[in-house]
């Protein structure tokens, strides 16, 4: 089943432009999509005609599998399926304050005013807003803009989200919270339609990608089909990403096996693989406690220095068990091959907070983390974010989440990953991935605590 | 950049409800403009000064920078009324040959009209810096008001901030270049920002339309209002002092 269809659709703008010319595309349902491209190529126009804000002048699109029709009940319903967020948030937003904004949509599906209360609320939690119902939206930062604007359009529960330029403006930690979003929204079985000029989100993220120039489809494939074709990225004006990059040089001057890599940590297993594990160089450390054969050791950076502590501390990047006896302030070696097993846990939290559970879900937090006793704690999706804040603890990895557990699983700390609601099944799912591209098996188990 | 409006987001009287506040400044603000003597504006200069400062917390120096203006205005229409309206005489003053005389009846107008300027400036400052925009929308949508003036308002009101941002980074730019560094140069570079402006709001006005088509906009900007009533207690609150008010107005002399 294909949520969105173009048959050999056409649009000329009036001013005589020719911005889409013969597009088919067909995006499957529940999928996420990236749509590539350089400036001028037609994604934002494309983009309008998925939504029918744009009639096409020849060809047709499909919604469902149905032919798109522009009458004004048509529109309505097709508008409800199919949301847009804007690149620039400040024209999407325009009421006096965030609620009434949030409101705009639902009401205009002439829902009932609880109906729409409830939604309202309900999106906001979602997209992790609180506090700001009453301010108007030129309070808020640019962040805090675009969650509001993704509020307003999830408020009428549309099957398919669109996002124009998503991350555009966005500092790393926002881009980091934007993409976890989208991945829970995709959770949420939604189909999700990005344009991007984010070569390295693309590749980490979508399922498939669709590269438009000059107004025409050049090509369509999954993200490793796409990257590993350089005279087409050039041709587009488009851009390696850094981890395929790095590759490349790695794998022509024979340091890397030929798999595409699509993030930092497949990069990092491409090239562990191929030179084998026992080639590690033996490095050393400075002692900074007395150790015995089997100790525990945590090894990181401080001050510049590579240091050795028996306990887990802040820089902290690997464990694994001493062979010898070493004194304080002598030089430790390290043997990689004697890393201890780095588990992850999953733990799913439930996808909304009615009130006063959260209180009875810290007890149980903190009695999971005490009992596994995690070097690291990851949290997807708000609700996860909000429960592991309330518990009173940090978390190390808010975005990349799973990529970051099992980086650091090669490196001996355990993980456990709190998921809000499907997003558990994302993170299974994306483990056993990565445990199937890397041909390595990472132990990882769900926890099915009543949470 | 202050607006007057971040008073309105944090005070010590937000958790009030919007209408109450709105109701409380509008009546008075009736009352005290018909008032027949000027003891009845001070008082309500007075009461509006105590709930503006003391009981939602505005900064004391703020309110008087915005009280400034309308006072040396009215010391101006004061001292005219005294000496140039009105026939019976009250005092005169003798400076360097010149005889100017006070009278007795322009003394009585420049009081009344002093101070129910005072008052109802007090008045509509309570109402700027307590309420926020939104509730005022709300109660001109409970008085049925025309849609299209109401829908008009709220984009105005989020627009003009988004514009002024856009002029100030416009001007910005220009500085940065030495956009207005001798009067020539002044002038072609606000002409330049000021067609500059006109041409982005006309562009972003068109991108919002198709944002507000895309969630379904039907002509009428449908938005949840606060529909939470005035606590009973309030309103008779309310309705007493006006009471109060209009009554000393009936009790003390002309």
């Amino acid at each position: 089943m294909h949520a969105l269809e173009t048959v050999d659709v056409d649009f000329r703008y009036p001013n005589g432009t020719h911005a889409l010319q013969g597009v088919n595309i067909k995006i499957k349902t529940g999928s996420k999509i990236a749509i590539l491209g350089p400036n001028g190529a037609g994604k934002s126009t494309l983009l309008y005609l998925f939504n029918a804000t744009f009639k096409p002048t020849s060809g047709t699109v499909f919604l469902n599998g149905d032919s798109m029709h522009y009458d004004s009940s048509s529109l309505r319903s097709i508008r409800q399926k199919v949301g847009i967020v804007f690149q620039n948030s400040d024209e999407q937003l325009f009421a006096p304050t965030v609620k009434q904004d949030v409101s705009f949509g639902p009401l205009n599906l002439r829902l009932s005013v609880e109906e729409v209360e409830k939604r309202v609320s309900k999106s906001l939690n979602m997209v992790g807003i609180s506090g700001f119902e009453n301010l108007p939206p030129h309070n808020l930062s640019t962040g805090e803009k675009k969650k509001v604007a993704i509020a307003g359009v999830l408020a009428m529960e549309p099957e398919i989200m669109i996002f124009d330029e998503p991350l555009s403006g966005l500092d790393p930690r926002g881009q980091a919270e934007l993409t976890e979003l989208l991945d829970q929204l995709n959770a949420d079985e939604k189909t999700i339609i990005v344009t991007t000029h984010r070569m390295d989100f693309a590749a980490e993220w979508a399922d498939e990608i669709w590269i438009l120039k000059n107004g025409q489809v050049i090509k369509k494939g999954e993200p490793n089909e796409i990257f590993s074709d350089m005279s087409l990225i050039h041709g587009a004006n488009l851009q390696v990403p850094m981890p395929i990059q790095t590759h490349n040089e790695l794998y022509l001057r024979g340091f890397a096996n030929k798999q595409v890599p699509l993030s930092v940590l497949e990069l990092v297993e491409s090239v562990i693989e191929f030179s084998g594990e026992d080639e590690y160089n033996n490095y050393y450390a400075l002692a900074k406690d007395d150790f015995a054969p089997h100790d525990e050791c945590f090894i990181g950076f401080e001050n510049g220095a590579l240091v050795a502590f028996p306990e887990d501390f802040k820089n902290c990047f690997a464990r694994f068990r001493c062979t010898e006896q070493v004194r304080e302030g002598k030089q430790i070696p390290i043997d990689l091959s004697n890393i201890p097993e780095g588990k992850v846990w999953i733990v799913r939290t439930p996808s909304s907070l009615e009130g006063g559970a959260e209180i009875m879900l810290v007890t149980v937090v903190r009695g999971l983390i005490d009992s596994k006793k995690p070097h690291r704690i990851g949290a997807m999706g708000t609700v996860a974010k909000s429960i592991v804040k309330n518990t009173g603890l940090n978390y190390d990895f808010g975005g990349e989440v799973v990529n970051s557990a099992v980086s650091a699983s090669r490196r001996g700390l355990s993980t456990m990953i709190f998921a809000t609601g499907k997003m558990a099944d994302l993170a299974a799912k994306r483990i056993a991935y990565l445990n199937q591209r890397m041909g390595e098996e990472i132990c990882f188990q769900m926890v099915d605590e009543e949470l | 950049m202050q607006f007057l409006e971040q008073f309105t987001l944090k005070n010590k009287l937000n958790g009030v409800s919007g209408k109450l506040k709105t109701l409380f400044a509008v009546l008075t603000l009736l009352v005290c403009s018909f008032s027949t003597t000027f003891i009845v504006p001070l008082l309500v200069f007075c009461i509006m000064l105590a709930f503006t400062v003391v009981v939602a917390g505005i900064p004391p120096r703020f309110y008087a920078k915005l009280m400034l203006a309308p006072a040396g205005f009215g010391l101006v229409s004061f001292v005219l009324m005294l000496f140039f309206f009105g026939k019976e005489p009250f005092f005169s003053i003798h400076a360097g040959g010149l005889t100017l005389t006070a009278t007795k009846d322009g003394f009585d107008m420049a009081l009344i009209s002093v101070g129910r300027m005072l008052g109802s400036v007090s008045c509509l400052l309570f109402l700027a810096l307590t309420t926020p925009m939104a509730d005022i929308f709300t109660v001109l949508k409970k008085l049925k008001l025309p849609d299209v003036f109401i829908d008009l308002s709220m984009l105005i009101y989020r627009f003009i901030v988004v514009m002024v941002e856009e002029a100030l980074r416009m001007e910005y730019a220009q500085k940065m270049r030495l956009g207005y560094s001798d009067v020539k140069g002044s002038f072609r570079a606000l002409s330049l920002l000021a067609g500059n402006l006109f041409v982005r709001s006309w562009d972003s006005a068109d991108k919002m339309l198709t944002a507000m088509n895309s969630r379904g906009y039907d002509g009428i900007i449908h938005v949840l209002d606060d529909e939470s009533p005035i606590p009973r207690l309030h309103l008779l609150g309310l309705a007493g002092f006006e009471l109060v008010l209009v009554s000393l107005n009936l009790i003390l002399p002309r």
